[in-house]
């Protein structure tokens, strides 16, 4: 990875004041967004387009659950980053073990997660 | 000198009667007739002598010659009184002497008498009257009339009368000796009696004539005499002395009868007495006799005088139906042996007839048997078979040393001693029997008198109540002591109900089944009636309010011939498990309706069989009509979810292999396809002996429960991802607050009232359960600071229109963020300024417009740069809510149109 070629990150955040300081972030430390999706319907027509190395990803979007979107993610083996307010309790328990930032976080928390992520790949 | 001689003399030789009472008087007694006449015959007196002989009593002065009714001569022809010798004498003046009359008596007797009639003369000569004399020769002329008869009787004798002289020289010889002895009289007369006497009998003369001369007289002598011929002829013999006129004995008389008949009549008499008494004999000693040794010795006794045999034995069939010595007498051990067993009878001979062997040397007798006999010296022998109730039961035996011939009279009395002995043994072998069955009764008795007294002492022992009733009408029925102290009465009373009153017990009822019970619905008075009565339950309820309840069975009491005489009833005492019983139903009551309100259900589980009950309540849970569930295993298993399955049957043996209680949550899926979530609590029962090990429990339906948890997850999820959304969107607005305004002043400023408008917006939501707040309160809130009633400076317009919490949220800030503009630096910054909010719904394009639009302000310009107003409104708000935002710095005033699609359309 260069810093010529940004890396791409998928972000799916419902609330855009949020997505708006990821977005921040990301760009902050080099990163590409793709995004930020609000919805379900959105984020998965988006996911046949786009192209991206990671993916963060919130939960809940305007109430509908994000877990289609996770296991479309996971079927392409798209590293994933759960950003969500639930604990670790209310997931239904294929997801619990997905690496996870309890809302809030700070910025540079996020990219050390996401900086993970792709160094594990 | 005879009697009337001394009379006629008496009266001759003295002149009156009259002068001579003591005379007179002898006259009165005289037992010679007499009477007097006066001279013309009248009857002037007659003693009593006189009376007797006429028969009649004769009437002095009237009667005339004589004092007899009537006279007659000896040839019997009448003689009239006035001829009579009395007549005659009185007449003629002379006596007559001793003439024969017969004087007939009133009563017609008859009298022969001799008149001896005298004339009385007195002194002067004249006759004044006559006496007779009369009398009664009837007697002497009988004598007479007896000597001629005995001469012809003597002659015509079948007896020899003999008479002799005391020498012993015949006298006389009559036809009947000459037919006796066989010589005539001529050839006897004159000889001496010993002619007759045979030899041997050459003494009996002297000894007769002996006793004779001393004046004996010999009376009914059997003796033998010896016949002309020689004959011996047995005679009895009476001999009596004869004596001359002056009373000495010349001779003797002698009377022989020949008893040679008699004295074999005699003797075949006297052999029938022997027979009579010995029958007579036996049979008394037969029937005294208790013991069968002493009715085979009398019976021997009795043929052995009966049938003049020295040796006789008594044989009878033994068990094995042979023929056996019993009794026995003169035989030898030998002979008992050799014989012993022969028969000429089987035991079911039919009427067997009496075997004589009158000469054993003369009979078919096989040889062994022969030779037997002839060595035991039987020379005749005689079977005769013994019958009892008609069947042979053996023989006796006579033996006789000599031929014997059995005359028809010995075996007469041979089967008579048979048919005797016959009917002792048959009788003694009743006794026996009876005896015999008396003692198995007596033992019997005491056997059952052993178990009556034990079978009392079980009775008053048991803790149970006991009635009797011996009576089929129940009038009286006693009980055992559990029984009187149940029912509370004295050990004496009578605890019929059926008794009269006064007599009955009245300090209880009984009921059944809730219901009074009459005296003749008492079990004991239905078994009365003949029913079997069992597990009956009644209560019996006292007089102070309490109860008992008692469970028992009553049963008929039957004589031998299965009449009902009575009936017995036995209860116990189960209040106290009536009791425990109407707990545990009380109780089992109260948890089937904990269990229904709990919508739970019970549950029992046998490992060994497999058997699952499932109470009623279970079954409806499972949506099972009551008694459908099938009670297996694989019944249960059946509905459980095919995801939870596994989880249950580990459970299960978990629970199995520690014997732990067992809890599992799991869901069911019922026939519609409803899932529902059930919660299982078990417990393995205690085991004991024979007793399976089980797992029961309860079963609750929390299926709401779980809902309600799910439910209570999901809020509390929600609850934690809005505030850590907000926290996030806090953070957000934080950073855009300060990294947009360089004044920090301002920032913070900005940013607090940022978070209050956030807040406002949060507390409505709350307020309304975050089920979503108005468009025009959102709005209100934020403007509300700035307005001024006086200028109506602001506006809301728009149908009521309801905003989901996200909306409301959004659409809140971005009111905040114009609101403060409009205050800083639009409308709402000068007096006169004014805001004009205006929002309509489409309902078909499902969209909501609002617009905001300033009036009156300041003049607009464009500002210099972008703020988080901008940002908010531009970057944020239309994704956010998938609208469109526009913004417009008119001169007049900033327009702000917000499209955005709408879920819920108008709210009514």
């Amino acid at each position: 990875m260069t810093p010529a070629e940004p890396c791409r990150v998928f972000v799916v955040e419902d609330e855009f004041l949020v997505a708006l300081q990821i977005e921040e972030d990301l760009a902050a430390a080099g990163y590409m967004v793709v995004g930020p999706f609000t919805s379900l319907a959105s984020s998965l027509a988006a996911l046949r387009t786009e192209h991206f190395e990671v993916a963060t990803l919130d939960l809940n979007l305007r109430g509908e659950p994000g877990y289609p979107l996770v296991d479309a993610l996971l079927e392409r083996r798209v590293p994933v980053l759960l950003l969500t307010g639930y604990a670790v309790s209310d997931l239904p328990e294929r997801y619990r073990a997905l690496p996870r930032l309890t809302k809030p976080f700070d910025g540079a928390t996020l990219i050390r997660n996401i900086a993970s992520l792709l160094s594990g790949k | 000198m005879n009697s009337a001689d001394v009379v006629h003399t008496c009266l001759a030789g003295d002149a009156g009667m009259s002068d001579l009472p003591d005379f007179r008087t002898a006259l009165d007694t005289l037992p010679l007739a007499v009477y007097m006449t006066d001279a013309d015959g009248y009857v002037t007196y007659f003693n009593a002598a006189a009376a007797d002989l006429a028969g009649r009593k004769p009437i002095l002065g009237r009667d005339r010659w004589c004092v007899t009714w009537e006279l007659r001569r000896p040839d019997g022809t009448a003689l009239p009184h006035d001829q009579c010798p009395m007549a005659m004498a009185l007449k003629t003046g002379r006596p007559a002497r001793g003439q024969e009359l017969l004087a007939v008596r009133p009563d017609g007797t008859v009298v022969l008498l001799l008149s001896h009639p005298t004339p009385i003369f007195d002194r002067t000569g004249t006759l004044t009257g006559a006496v007779n004399l009369l009398v009664d020769i009837t007697d002497r002329q009988r004598v007479e009339e007896d000597s001629r008869y005995l001469a012809a009787i003597v002659e015509s004798s079948d007896d020899a009368i003999v008479s002799k002289d005391l020498n012993g020289i015949v006298t006389s010889w009559n036809k009947g000796a000459e037919r006796l002895f066989g010589y005539t009289a001529d050839e006897v007369i004159g000889k001496s009696i010993t002619l007759l006497m045979p030899p041997g009998y050459e003494n009996e003369e002297p000894n007769i004539l002996s006793r004779i001369r001393k004046g004996e007289r010999i009376d009914h002598y059997e003796t033998l005499r010896q016949r002309k011929d020689g004959s011996l002829v047995n005679i009895s013999l009476t001999v009596s002395p004869v004596r001359d006129a002056g009373g000495c004995i010349i001779g003797a008389s002698k009377i022989a009868r020949d008893i040679s008949e008699t004295k074999r009549a005699a003797e075949a008499l006297t052999a029938r007495l022997r027979e009579q008494a010995a029958l007579y004999s036996l049979a008394q000693r037969q029937q005294r006799s208790k013991d069968i040794a002493e009715i085979y010795e009398a019976s021997l006794d009795a043929i052995q005088s009966a049938l003049s045999c020295n040796r006789a034995s008594i044989l009878l069939f033994d068990k094995s139906e042979r023929m056996r010595f019993v009794a026995w007498r003169g035989l030898s051990e030998e002979y008992r042996q050799a014989v012993d067993g022969h028969s000429p009878w089987t035991v079911d001979a039919v009427d067997p007839e009496p075997i004589f062997i009158e000469d054993t040397n003369l009979s078919d007798i096989a040889q062994e048997l022969r030779s037997v006999i002839a060595a035991e010296g039987i020379a005749a022998l005689g079977f005769i078979p013994l019958v009892a109730e008609g069947r042979l039961i053996g023989k006796f035996m006579t033996y006789y040393d000599l031929p014997h011939p059995f005359t028809a009279n010995e075996i007469s009395v041979a089967l008579t001693i048979a048919r005797q002995l016959g009917f002792s043994i048959e009788r003694l072998r009743a006794e026996d029997a009876r005896q015999r069955a008396q003692a198995l009764l007596r033992r019997k008795e005491a056997l059952e008198r052993a178990r009556a007294a034990e079978l009392m002492a079980i009775m008053q022992a048991v803790p149970a109540s006991i009635w009797i009733a011996r009576t089929p009408d129940c009038r009286v029925i006693s009980g055992n002591r559990a029984a009187y102290e149940l029912l509370r009465q004295p050990d004496d009373a009578n605890l019929s109900l059926s008794a009269p009153a006064g007599e009955r017990p009245d300090n209880f009822e009984i009921f059944s089944e809730g219901r009074l019970l009459t005296a003749e619905e008492m079990p004991v008075q239905r078994a009365a009636r003949g029913e079997e009565v069992p597990n009956f339950e009644e209560e019996i309820r006292f007089d102070d309010g309490s109860s008992r309840y008692l469970l028992g069975n009553a049963t008929p009491l039957r004589d031998a011939a299965g009449e009902v005489i009575g009936a017995v009833a036995a209860s116990v005492d189960i209040t106290e498990r009536k009791q425990a019983e109407e707990a545990l139903q009380e109780s089992e009551q109260r948890l089937q309706i904990a269990l229904a309100a709990g919508r739970m259900g019970a549950w029992e589980w046998n490992p060994a069989t497999g058997e699952v009950i499932w109470s009623p309540g279970l079954e409806a849970l499972h949506s099972l009509e009551p008694g459908t569930f099938g009670g297996t295993f694989a019944d249960f298993k059946r509905d459980i979810h095919p995801d939870d399955l596994p989880l249950v049957e580990l459970e299960i043996a978990r629970a199995l292999e520690s014997k732990q209680n067992y809890h599992v949550v799991y869901r069911i899926r019922l026939a519609d396809g409803t899932i529902r979530w059930m919660e299982a609590f078990g417990q393995f029962s205690v085991p004991g002996p024979g007793r399976p090990v089980k797992l029961a429990g309860v079963c609750m339906d929390i299926t709401e429960r779980k809902e309600a948890e799910s439910q209570r997850n999901l809020l509390v999820a929600e609850l934690s991802h809005r505030v850590k959304n907000t926290l996030a969107i806090v953070n957000s607005i934080a950073r855009q607050s300060f990294s947009t305004n360089p004044d920090a002043h301002e920032a913070q400023r900005s940013f607090d009232a940022r978070i209050r408008a956030l807040a406002q917006t949060h507390t409505r939501l709350a307020e309304a359960n975050w089920s979503g707040v108005s468009l025009e309160t959102v709005l209100s809130d934020e403007l509300s600071p700035y307005q001024d009633a006086d200028t109506n400076n602001i506006t809301l317009r728009g149908p009521r229109t309801m905003l989901p919490p996200k909306h409301a949220l959004t659409l809140g800030m971005a009111a905040h963020e114009l609101a403060t503009n409009a205050e800083k630096h639009g409308a709402l910054s000068t007096q006169g300024g004014c805001v004009e909010i205006e929002w309509a719904l489409d309902p078909q394009e499902k969209k909501l417009r609002i617009c905001w639009r300033e009036t009156g302000g300041p003049p607009v310009l464009a500002p210099k740069r972008n703020g988080f107003g901008r940002l908010l409104l531009e970057r944020v708000l239309a994704p956010d809510l998938g609208g469109e935002v526009h913004l417009e710095f008119a001169p007049q005033g900033l327009k702000c149109t917000i499209d955005l699609p709408h879920p819920g359309g108008a709210f009514p």
